[in-house]
């Protein structure tokens, strides 16, 4: 299958993927590749992402970055943190680019 | 107050071991739920009294391993070998804090915050564990922080403490009718000690689950700047909880227990605010719980002969009299009108503290038994008294059977009160478990301690007693005995090393056996090292046993490298030394590739022995009789002379060497007579199986004797362990078998057959 039809948002870069485990030690590295991915201008791959703490959901919510195939988990953790809104329906550019 | 004080650290002990055990059997696989709820009980009592008195490092600490607990207890991750394993740290560290407490060393904080951040990271909260490890040790618990002070007073007859925790003990509120309003904004702060936004929330929604609703969060995204000028360790978001009516304010209050210092809060009922504020600040949580708490405390009061504190049940039961004051036992009123005056000031009292009391807990129909036996005493004295008066040929003889009654009825007392001195072992190799985990973490080995009979009983002074020794034996078998992983794997091994510890009765005796499936003892090894030392000469012919024996040589050690643990050679020969001081003698046994076994057997007591009352050349002496194997008369054509002018005898087979007792013990300058036809022989045995003949002119008695320790009040001898006064009130002298058996080894070198089949199998 070819991935452009498969992943609507995603852009012409493959989606950074994001580590497992999203807590207050990895906050800097999660910094980092948020950057990156908005120097490259692509998404976020949420699917391995077990956990997230607040530190790290600031810094998603920061960047506006969307999260492209959130797991279980991650929308666990949106739901609890009272932002699910931002999953469903992500304000940014790079989304309107895609539709 | 120091009285509460004592028996909160009681308490403390019992739920450590109740914790030890939930764990132990946790890590066996037994994870019902029962088990998880009892270690989470005994870990919640804990953090439950230390708050009442102030102890805030011990409450910190419970509190960050009971929230892991219940992350057990409510399923949310599975008691893996992991997970266990850092339970079990985490249990040591409590009970390293516990002993702080009482006055003990001081516990390193950077334990205390590993710990901290192990047990964070698997309850699935946030925390900083790998990357700033470093600041962890120092952050995770500011110095300032101080925990809310729990204001109440202790229950000291069952130590249930009062729920502060939301989730135990549910004391449901009224449901009030407007739904609950949470606002919250972690500090920075609150992210550097590693706890996490998302704990509270998890907190706040467990709240709802519990009156079956749901929370609405609602996340307040407006201090949030761009990603360019985001801080990644600052706090920005803050957020508006809605709980259900049901949720009362207490409980809500609760989740902020811990964290008040880090998280502006405010909890306010939607539309009562105005109408009734009931909690115009949030920073006071503890008033509802005082008047929760105190109603019990009078309670306990009000009868005054209501259940004591179970310290003061063996004086209390034991003085039927009123009349002496014990000075133990503090009757019911006192301690809980002291303690409301000294609570305020607990924590400042927490730095001077009383040296640890003694005192043991007795089950109470062991003090019933003594107390049935003591009234037979009674009436037998009475009898005997008035027995005593007539003259008549048959009040003689009745007097005569009542006496002898009465001996039994010393005996059974002396049996009953020997059982409230009783004491299982479990309270010592419990505490193995832990010396074993240390020493294996510390040595990289994976290896488990399976303790069997741990509810053998023997005298608490024994009990004590062990404690070292078993400590140094462990920590050699898990430093020398096992292999590592890789040699274990390479001969064919499972990876896991496994030592039991075990304790038996037998024969009058208590057995305790280590056994470990390591590498066993190289004999050549220990060989070659006890020559370079010089323990030893190059040429020396030894068995294998005495080769096993080299290893409790003073400054020997075979150890490549002088480890942590052991290798300094400075273990083993004190292990010897200390078995030796209780009345025995460590038994070694090891295959090699299979293992080694280490045993020794103790007295019950160290007060009163068994003994056969012999004389040699006039004097009465006593053998213990668990060393006397058999009693024979020579038979004249079994006995052979050696060059060296002594002789062995054979008995069915086995050679062992003549020992006369008189010449031995220098009792009788003359020389022994040239037949020993007809002498009267005792076969005795020492702890190792090597056995020798003692020859006595006579076998007077059996009997029970109290041991007098002749080297303190006298100095040591040779052959003699201690002595004794006799019922004619004269003193004799209690022999060593051990150092008689030894002695005449020494001279032959004769071993029994079985000996060498043991060591050979």
């Amino acid at each position: 299958m070819t991935a452009d039809v498969e992943t609507p948002p995603s852009p012409s870069i493959a989606p950074v993927p994001l580590p497992e485990r999203l807590d207050t030690a990895t906050v800097e590295v999660l910094k980092g590749l948020v950057e990156q991915a908005e120097a490259t201008d692509c998404a976020l791959d949420a699917s391995g992402v077990a956990y997230i703490g607040g530190l790290c959901l600031q810094v998603l919510l920061a960047s506006g970055r969307p999260l492209v195939a959130p797991s279980e988990k991650v929308r666990e953790a949106f739901a609890l943190f009272g932002v699910s809104e931002f999953l469903s329906e992500p304000p940014t550019s790079s989304s309107e680019l895609s539709v | 107050m120091d009285d509460i004080l004592q028996i909160f650290f009681q308490e403390c002990d019992e739920q450590l071991q109740e914790l030890e055990r939930g764990l132990s059997a946790l890590s066996d696989g037994e994870s019902e739920h029962e088990t998880v709820n009892a270690v989470f009980r005994a870990v919640h009592s804990i953090k439950g009294g230390a708050a009442s008195f102030g102890l805030d490092n011990l409450v910190r600490f419970a509190h960050v391993f009971e929230n892991s607990l219940d992350g057990l207890r409510s399923g949310r991750f599975a008691p893996t070998h992991d997970v266990v394993k850092v339970f079990l740290k985490a249990m040591d560290v409590l009970s390293d804090l516990v002993n702080e407490a009482r006055g003990g060393a001081t516990v390193d904080s950077a334990r205390v915050a590993e710990s901290h951040a192990e047990l964070a990271d698997i309850s699935g909260t946030g925390s900083n564990q790998n990357a700033s490890q470093a600041a962890t040790t120092e952050d995770v618990i500011p110095a300032d922080f101080s925990p809310v002070p729990m204001d109440f007073e202790p229950v000291p007859a069952d130590f249930e403490p009062v729920p502060f925790d939301f989730d135990f003990g549910e004391e449901e509120a009224p449901p009030a009718a407007a739904s609950l309003l949470v606002t919250f904004r972690p500090h920075d702060a609150l992210y550097e000690r590693g706890d996490d936004a998302r704990n509270i929330l998890i907190g706040l929604a467990d709240l709802a689950r519990e009156c079956d609703g749901e929370i609405l969060t609602t996340c307040d995204r407006s201090a949030l700047p761009p990603l360019a000028d985001l801080l990644p360790d600052k706090s920005y978001l803050s957020w508006q909880v809605v709980l259900p009516p049901a949720v009362s304010e207490d409980n809500a209050n609760a989740v902020f227990d811990w964290i008040s210092e880090d998280c502006d809060f405010s909890i306010v009922r939607e539309g009562a605010e105005a109408a009734a504020p009931q909690e115009p600040t949030i920073e006071q949580p503890e008033p509802a719980e005082v008047v929760a708490v105190i109603p019990p405390v009078e309670d306990h009061e009000a009868p005054p002969p209501a259940p004591t504190p179970s310290v003061a049940h063996p004086v209390q039961i034991l003085s039927p009299l009123p009349a002496p004051a014990t000075p133990d036992a503090h009757p019911g009123p006192s301690p809980a009108g002291s303690a409301a005056s000294s609570t305020a000031n607990g924590a400042a009292q927490t730095a001077a503290r009383k040296p640890e009391q003694a005192s043991i807990r007795v089950d109470l129909h062991r003090i019933d038994d003594l107390m049935d036996l003591v009234g037979e005493l009674v009436i037998a004295q009475a009898a005997i008294e008035s027995l005593s008066r007539r003259t008549d040929a048959a009040g003689q003889h009745e007097l005569v059977q009542s006496i002898s009654s009465m001996q039994s009825l010393t005996r059974d007392i002396q049996d009953a009160v020997m059982a409230v001195r009783a004491q299982p072992v479990r309270a010592v190799f419990q505490r193995m478990q832990r010396v074993v985990r240390e020493a294996s973490s510390m040595t990289h080995k994976d290896i488990v301690l399976t303790l069997e009979g741990e509810d053998t009983e023997v005298d608490r002074t024994l009990v004590e007693k062990l404690t070292d020794p078993l400590t140094h034996m462990l920590r050699n078998a898990v430093d020398h005995g096992i292999e590592s992983p890789e040699a274990r794997i390479a001969a064919g091994k499972p990876a896991e090393g496994h030592i039991v510890l075990s304790a038996e009765h037998r024969s009058g005796r208590i057995l305790i056996t280590i056994k470990d499936d390591g590498a066993g003892i190289n004999r050549q090894r220990v060989f070659e090292t006890a020559v370079k030392r010089g323990v030893i000469p190059a040429d020396a012919v030894l068995s294998d046993d005495e080769v096993n024996n080299l290893i409790f040589m003073p400054g020997f050690s075979t150890a490549a490298q002088v480890s942590n643990l052991s290798g300094r050679g400075v273990g083993m020969d004190v292990v010897k030394q200390a078995i030796q001081s209780l009345g025995s003698r460590i038994t070694i046994s090891s295959i090699p590739g299979k293992g080694t076994t280490f045993g020794f057997s103790l007295p019950l007591t160290l007060a009163i022995l068994d003994g056969m009352l012999i004389s040699a050349s006039g004097s009465t002496m006593v053998i213990p009789i668990s060393s006397v194997i058999e009693t024979m008369i020579v038979n004249q054509s079994d006995v052979y002379a050696l060059p060296d002018g002594s002789n062995v005898i054979s008995i069915r087979g086995d050679c062992m060497p003549l020992i006369p007792l008189a010449t031995v013990l220098k009792l009788s300058n003359s020389p022994p007579p040239d037949s020993l036809d007809a002498s009267v022989i005792l076969v005795v045995e020492n702890e190792s199986g090597a056995r020798a003949a003692l020859i006595v002119d006579e076998i007077r008695d059996q009997t029970q004797v109290v041991i007098k320790s002749i080297e303190s009040n006298y100095r040591q001898i040779f052959g003699v362990s201690a002595a004794t006064i006799l019922g004619d009130g004269s003193v004799s002298l209690i022999l060593d078998v051990s150092a008689l058996v030894a002695s005449a080894i020494g001279h032959i070198d004769i071993k029994p057959s079985n000996i060498r089949a043991e060591l050979a199998a």
